[in-house]
């Protein structure tokens, strides 16, 4: 149902920007695994993963208990994970550090160096790159907004005519409250071409409806419009909720869950 | 409305003034109908190029925002059309990263693929940026005029400083080979100032806004429903003439995919006709109006020639109905014998206290 929402029904949108915004109350890393399994579904797909907030291990083991095999993947070539919680972004550089300097010491250059050689290896793919999540890259930056947001430019400039490269951020809607941190979030709002919302339930905790997912599209694109009009509405956009079962996720229109 | 705007990047500039700049000031966290919007202008001007209507002849699109191979790939225009664009690209490398990682592979390719076509390695860098526009636009015949169109001032004020790019954009304006500008800028990213001033050195302004209710106007009927969430909205353009006037027109706009319709706001509409139209008439003839005039409304004073007395509530004055024919000179005796001036008698509860002791006379209260 949420594929419907998304308009992911019949193949994979190409050269978007899809931002994930989730809340302390209701954690989105359910859907980035869900979207990750849809995308290592879809042949010729490639997924390079930026793991900043668990080890491998962690997305492996979730993974393979709803179905899917992270570590298989990783040895076809369909998904390169580039680990930078135990290790620095200089560890997956060959730049000569001096680079790193002349750029005003933004170290992202670095991880952006990484993309491109795998995109040449690869070359035609249908790439998504998937990042878990924006705030560590922040951490990264040394609280730099201004460094992730050219990296986050150069990551959108991969896609061109001959690759296709399609972006997946993870970011916390409530990180970015404070005044100062509102242009961040305006800028990720802009850049972006789907924004999917997760937060609880307004009226509180339940048993059968673990928070609702709020998609809201920036583009035209192609939604299964009778869906749509089961499933909620608000001012941002299309809403289903979700329950979260031991193996996986549900989404239902607000009062269908059986 | 917005045919004004493009009538005037047309026109172009005249000898001895600035040229016309139009402002598209994108309001909403969702770009797309200003995106549209300028492809509007885009086609407009370049059909007008093509057709030779426009002062300019061509036009160098600086993109900021999007990949010229965007623009190069919009089905609206033709191939005549497209031949009028000269592209400097500031989307693909405006930090020189990939100078520096030495993916030129990719900038080559371009460049063979489109003719017109010059990379910006450095956005920092406005005086060069100036130079390659000007260059640009001055390629293939030295007194001909061309159009600038900016498709995103922001991406520009990320690296600079707002005096910057304001004397960058002077420089344009002020060049005199330049015929007409046009840029856009996302209110969202920056703060009010910054918005004031380019509004101030821009002599039209678009602001794009877009019907938060237009959300729960879906219609089955209708294909792509999740594009109504960003397909209907106001467009306010605030048009500076030479003479100092301000003209100020609002008009309302819905998306259809990558093109755009326009059409007048109910309030533009209820302004134009003040008298609501029915079947009788509202106004009044002249005669009618004398006539109207010599009405006397039973609350107005008839003019018998006396002076007339309101019954104001006093038992007596009603008991005695002759009281109201008194004169005035009557009343004024009746008053002055009935009535003694005003005096307080006062008696006191005890001789036993003297009025200025200073026991409390509340003493005995218990309190």
């Amino acid at each position: 149902m949420l594929d419907d929402v998304l308009g992911w029904g019949g193949t994979l949108p190409r050269n978007r920007v899809l931002l994930v915004k989730d809340t302390v109350a209701a954690s989105a890393s359910f859907l980035l695994l869900y979207l990750l399994k849809k995308i290592l579904a879809t042949p010729d797909s490639l997924v390079i993963f930026v793991g900043l907030k668990e080890p491998f291990s962690h997305y492996s083991r979730i993974a393979r208990k709803q179905g899917c095999n992270l570590a298989m993947h990783q040895d076809h070539g369909s998904l390169v994970y580039i680990d930078l919680l135990s290790k620095t972004i200089l560890e997956h550089s060959s730049l000569p550090t001096d680079a790193a300097v002349i750029n005003e010491g933004n170290k992202l250059i670095l991880l952006f160096q990484k993309f491109i050689r795998i995109l040449k290896e690869q070359p035609g793919r249908n790439t998504w790159i998937i990042i878990d999540d924006i705030s560590l890259i922040e951490v990264i930056a040394q609280g730099n907004n201004a460094h992730v947001r050219d990296f986050l430019h150069y990551c959108r400039t991969l896609a061109t005519d001959q690759q296709i490269c399609s972006l997946l951020l993870l970011t916390h809607l409530d990180a970015y409250e404070d005044i100062d941190e509102t242009m961040m979030a305006n800028h990720l709002e802009l850049l972006s071409d789907t924004v999917i919302n997760v937060v609880p339930l307004v009226t509180g905790q339940a048993v059968d409806v673990h928070g609702q997912v709020i998609v809201e599209h920036k583009v035209p694109c192609n939604v299964n419009p009778n869906t749509c009009m089961d499933g909620f509405q608000n001012s941002r956009g299309y809403g289903l909720h979700y329950k979260l079962m031991e193996n996986t996720v549900q989404f239902f229109t607000p009062g269908k869950h059986v | 409305m917005v045919e004004t705007a493009s009538r005037s990047l047309r026109d172009g500039v005249l000898p001895g003034e600035f040229a016309p700049a139009l402002m598209l000031l994108n309001r909403s966290s969702t770009p797309h109908p200003a995106r549209v919007l300028l492809l509007h202008f885009l086609g407009s001007l370049s059909s007008n190029i093509v057709s030779g209507a426009a002062q300019a002849k061509q036009i160098v699109l600086v993109a900021a925002d999007r990949n010229p191979q965007f623009y190069h790939d919009f089905k609206g225009f033709t191939e005549d059309q497209l031949s009028r664009f000269y592209f400097v690209d500031c989307f693909v490398d405006p930090l020189g990263w990939r100078k520096i990682l030495g993916d030129h592979q990719l900038l080559e390719e371009v460049t063979v693929r489109f003719p017109h076509y010059k990379v910006c390695h450095d956005v920092k860098d406005l005086d060069s940026l100036l130079m390659v526009v000007l260059q640009a636009g001055a390629e293939k015949a030295e007194a001909v005029k061309f159009a600038v169109v900016i498709d995103s001032i922001s991406s520009l004020l990320a690296y600079n400083s707002l005096e910057s790019v304001a004397k960058f954009i002077n420089n344009l304006r002020s060049n005199g080979i330049v015929s007409s500008l046009v840029w856009m800028l996302h209110s969202e990213l920056h703060d009010a100032k910054v918005m004031k001033s380019f509004e101030y050195i821009s002599s039209m302004n678009i602001s794009i806004e877009q019907l938060k209710a237009a959300v729960r106007q879906t219609d089955k009927s209708l294909q792509m429903v999740a594009n109504k969430c960003f397909s209907e909205g106001i467009l306010t353009l605030r048009h500076k003439r030479r003479n100092g006037r301000v003209r100020e027109q609002v008009e309302k706009f819905e998306v259809h995919g990558s093109t755009m319709t326009f059409s007048k706001t109910e309030g533009t509409e209820a302004a134009k006709v003040i008298v609501p139209q029915v079947q009788f008439r509202l106004q009044l003839t002249d005669k009618e109006r004398q006539e109207r005039a010599k009405v006397i409304l039973p609350f107005e004073h008839q003019g018998n020639g006396k002076e007339t007395l309101i019954y104001d509530g006093r038992p007596e004055a009603r008991s005695d109905i002759s009281t109201i024919d008194l004169t005035k000179k009557d009343l004024q005796k009746v008053t002055i014998d009935d009535i003694k001036p005003g005096q307080v008698e006062y008696l006191r509860d005890s001789d036993d206290e003297r009025p200025d002791s200073d026991e409390d006379p509340d003493d005995d209260l218990d309190i």
